[in-house]
């Protein structure tokens, strides 16, 4: 088609656009003049104008949605579902800078894991990618539990892919979209980052873009460094320069590299922003950078563009972390001013540093902690008194308790805490059977769980006298000997756990000597209960703990059980392999389910659980002979046990109250509910621990009137601590009379 | 106040319209790194039912990208042609790049490239504009300028009238045209 003639089309066209559609017709007939061609072509256009302006997508998108709408087309259709090389790909975990990241199934393995593949724009040159690989291989080979762990990193065709451990959790950046987090939950992090950085950096390997998008949480409280290596892709490619042999150190302009707004310079330290060759020391400032934004809610260089970020790192000192909380403590703020300084020479010279600093404070924090809470909640200690251990009593072994009384009394035994193994007062219960049957078949879990006082310790001795009767080496570890400096860290706490071990094992290697500080605490305890207990002693290994709710406090507490957990695991995947031979015993008061809210925290959910159940009716009526028979006839052990219910360790004191004071029933009722009665000491305590909990003593008192349990919540919490009882919400009431009682005169 | 960045880009544009090829090589990441931001704007827009926001994203991107409205350059108009093209070079290659892989650019066994297949696919859309703008450059060589300038450059109607130094008025009914023609000769074609 000439010029002129399109001139002509377009003229005609644009003179009959502007006409209403019902004059149209007529004004072609007469312009065109028996040009059909040209009617026709005027025509065309018109009805194509028509249909393109109703058409969603044509030309009324810009090129670059249409591209995005394309790439966002292929992303949510294409790849789940399919098979790629032996992987099956389940679903889209997200799309990153970065490329794009699939959950998938490696069928040959049995196992999960996440692939993620690289933009083809990062990878067409083959140079660059064969730097990459060499950086991400090396990155692959470190091992630590806070760095993801590689699997593979292959092609396909060109299209690049790494496979790796999938971590079921959510990013730090999303964690942040929450809201800022407590001091305490941002050292936690921030400690197990800086574990990640300082074995990386002693492997030589600098990460280059931490920040809150690579860190993930997962849901056991494991913190995972994600991309180690992946950042110098992108770096090289903008820069066009392979930074790795990068010899140059003098500023690069960062205005004439584009590179820099890949993402965000938020997290960027001045060095790698004025371009200079950058090391490990660049990690820690960004980790600085993530340590503020966790607990201020902001990063501390902000701007509207990146532009004025960047001035900001360059220029400014970052806003006080007092303008965003209060009472930051002096020493959080300087670490993380250290960690920012802009001159890397005045920063912490390596992660190590940086990382014996945040546990140290952490430490700090978490005993200043727990004096606060022993100041306001004192009854633990007058427990750890009139406990004795079950050592103390292991350690009697084997006095039986047949000899001859010299007066009447003398065989009494102080009620309170575990019985001595050979006690007549010992009343067996099914949990007896049941603990026997899982030491006989060597479960590798038994849960003993229960109210305070039920006998928990004295059940836990009994098994473990059973299990060394039958052979087995056996080791007890009471946490409630550990003290506050062994709880501060997960690193602290296992040392003294794997000397308890060392010490009753009497095993020859000390845990300090093959404790290695590149590996993570849990790894160094794994590998000394497997190589210096298990692969020492050929004998099946019974490990009874006892007071383990001591953890639930601890801020590591979940690692622990997660790491019990594991062992369990790794026994039904491997029977023939090392936790075959072990059985681990683990007693905890469920009292400590008043203070944990989310009932979904339960510590374990693996293993046989034993629940020590309250004295039956006619079980009282055989302790009432034991104790000599202080209650008269059926019809006083009726009343008895209405009165404490099958309480074991109410039903005893009572009946001990009896025979040392020579009181009969009816004076045994009058001072059961007073504080200075023979029952005071635990009346008091469990009030004392409801008292924690403002809302859940309003519970308890709409339940002594009479009104159900507003939620199953509240009722699981209550009855778990053993103050209530019932089958559910709507049918609840105290646990026996005597609570009725007092608690009635202490809370309405 | 323009950002560094921008500049930063600024200079790369200009560079790349005197011939310097390298500019290219550093841009595209660029624009690739907005588009993956885009296509995630579209997938949680998809799911949640925002349009608003992906357009909100859109105007973000070239934003970013190429920050008309805080450029202060003599040329503005020059700028916005250069930067036009250079977004249609980029995305046709792109587009391209993807087409290709589909139609199995390798033909092993199941290649990730045949995963990728899908029923529609627009970036072939933009294969053929850029095709068809080629034809109506050669008889309308400014209505071929219009199009790349507000599809590929994503310039408002305001600014292809200030980069062409026309009336708006006389941009709308070009562009109106254009976009009739470009129909006929996309859609009409697979009609017959």
């Amino acid at each position: 088609m000439n010029t002129e003639r399109w001139r002509q089309i377009e003229g005609l066209y644009q003179a009959t656009w502007e006409r209403d559609a019902a004059e149209r017709a007529a004004f072609l007939d007469e312009a065109c003049a028996g040009d059909e061609e040209l009617r026709r072509e005027v025509e065309s256009l018109l009805a194509a104008d028509e249909q393109a302006k109703e058409s969603e997508g044509f030309l009324n998108q810009t090129a670059l949605q249409v591209a995005a709408q394309a790439l966002a087309g292929d992303t949510a259709r294409s790849l789940v579902g399919r098979k790629i090389g032996r992987y099956q790909i389940l679903s889209l975990l997200g799309i990153g800078g970065m490329g794009e990241v699939y959950l998938a199934q490696d069928p040959r393995l049995g196992r999960k894991l996440a692939l993620k593949f690289l933009p083809q724009e990062f990878t067409r040159d083959r140079r660059r990618v064969q730097r990459f690989k060499q950086e991400a291989r090396a990155a692959s080979a470190l091992n630590h539990p806070n760095i993801i762990t590689i699997f593979e990193i292959d092609q396909i065709n060109d299209v690049h892919f790494i496979a790796a451990e999938f971590i079921d959790g959510q990013t730090l950046r999303r964690r942040l979209k929450c809201g800022a987090a407590p001091l305490s939950e941002a050292l936690d992090v921030s400690v197990q980052v800086a574990s990640a950085l300082a074995e990386a950096h002693a492997a030589g390997i600098a990460h280059r873009d931490i920040k809150p998008e690579n860190v993930m949480l997962r849901c056991d409280g494991y913190v995972k460094v994600l991309d180690f290596g992946l950042a110098k892709l992108i770096e090289s490619l903008s820069t066009g320069q392979p930074s790795s042999n990068s010899e140059d150190s003098s500023p690069r302009d960062f205005h004439s590299d584009p590179g820099m707004i890949i993402g965000t310079p938020r997290y960027m330290s001045p060095e790698q922003i004025r371009g200079m060759q950058i090391d490990a020391r660049a990690d820690i400032f960004s980790l600085g950078v993530v340590l503020y934004e966790m607990v201020a809610g902001w990063t501390p260089f902000d701007g509207v563009t990146a532009g004025e970020v960047v001035a900001a790192i360059l220029n400014h000192e970052p806003p006080p972390l007092e303008h965003y909380v209060r009472d930051v403590p002096a020493e959080f703020t300087r670490i993380v001013r250290k960690a920012l300084a802009r001159d890397r020479e005045q920063r912490y010279q390596a992660a190590k540093d940086m990382l014996i600093e945040l546990k140290n404070l952490k430490l700090e924090l978490d005993l200043a902690d727990k004096l606060k809470q022993t100041g306001q909640a004192a009854p633990r200690h007058e427990a750890v008194d009139l406990q004795p251990t079950v050592e103390n009593v292991m350690s009697k072994l084997p006095r039986s308790y047949s000899a001859p009384a010299a007066d009447a009394h003398a065989d009494l035994e102080p009620v309170g805490g575990a019985m001595p193994l050979g006690s007549k007062y010992y009343i067996l219960r099914g949990a007896d059977d049941e603990f026997r049957a899982a030491i006989a078949r060597q479960d590798s879990v038994v849960l003993i769980k229960g109210a305070r006082q039920v006998g928990k310790t004295s059940l836990l001795a009994r098994g473990l006298q059973q299990a060394r009767a039958a052979g087995a080496k056996v080791v007890l570890t009471d946490l409630q000997k550990l003290n506050a400096s062994d709880l501060a860290s997960a690193e602290a706490f296992y040392l003294a756990l794997a000397g308890l071990i060392a010490d009753q094992l009497d095993l020859d290697v000390a845990p300090d000597a093959v404790w290695n500080a590149r590996r993570g605490p849990s790894i160094n305890f794994e590998r000394y209960i497997r190589r210096e207990a298990l692969g020492k002693i050929s004998a099946p290994l019974v490990w009874g703990i006892d007071e383990v709710d001591r953890l639930f406090t601890c801020g590591f507490g979940s690692e622990v059980f997660g790491l019990f957990r594991s062992w369990h695991n790794e026994r039904s995947l491997d029977p023939a392999g090392p936790w075959e031979r072990l059985t681990m015993v683990i007693a905890y008061a469920t009292e400590a389910h008043l203070f944990i809210t989310d009932m979904n925290q339960s510590p374990f959910n693996v293993g046989t659980r034993l629940t020590l159940e309250d004295f039956t009716l006619s079980q009282v009526a055989d302790l009432n002979e034991r104790y000599g028979s202080p209650l008269k006839d059926d019809s006083e052990v009726g009343r008895y046990y209405r009165l404490v219910s099958g309480h074991p360790y109410l039903a005893r004191r009572g009946l001990q109250e009896m025979v040392v004071r020579s009181r009969d029933l009816t004076a045994l009722e009058a001072i059961a509910d007073r504080d200075d009665g023979p029952f005071g000491d635990h009346l008091r305590r469990i009030v004392a621990s409801l008292d924690q909990d403002p809302a859940l003593c309003d519970v308890a008192r709409g339940i002594l009137r009479g009104q159900p349990c507003p939620t199953e919540e509240s009722f699981y919490r209550l009855r778990s601590a053993g103050l209530f009882a019932g089958a559910s919400a709507r049918d609840v009431r105290p646990r026996c009379q005597l609570y009725a009682t007092y608690l009635e005169k202490r809370l309405l | 106040m323009t950002t560094p960045s921008s500049q930063g880009i600024t200079q790369l544009l200009l560079a790349w319209s005197d011939g310097d090829q390298a500019a290219l090589e550093k841009l595209t990441p660029l624009v690739y790194a907005e588009l993956r931001r885009l296509a995630k704007g579209y997938m949680r827009g998809e799911r949640h039912g925002h349009t608003l926001q992906t357009t909100a994203l859109i105007n973000e991107a070239y934003l970013r990208l190429i920050d008309w409205k805080n450029v202060r350059w003599q040329n503005r108009a020059h700028f916005f042609g250069v930067a036009a093209q250079l977004m249609r070079r980029i995305l046709v290659d792109f587009a391209r790049s993807r087409h290709y892989a589909r139609r199995g650019g390798g033909a092993q066994q199941v290649s990730l490239d045949e995963a990728l297949t899908i029923h529609e696919d627009r970036s072939a859309e933009i294969i053929a504009l850029d095709d068809a703008l080629k034809s109506l450059a050669e008889i309308d060589p400014r209505k071929s300028q219009i199009v790349e300038l507000k599809f590929f450059g994503g310039l408002t109607v305001e600014e292809t009238a200030e980069a062409l130094k026309t009336p708006q008025r006389t941009v709308e009914r070009e562009w109106n045209l254009a976009r009739a023609w470009l129909y006929r000769e996309l859609r009409g074609k697979d009609e017959h």
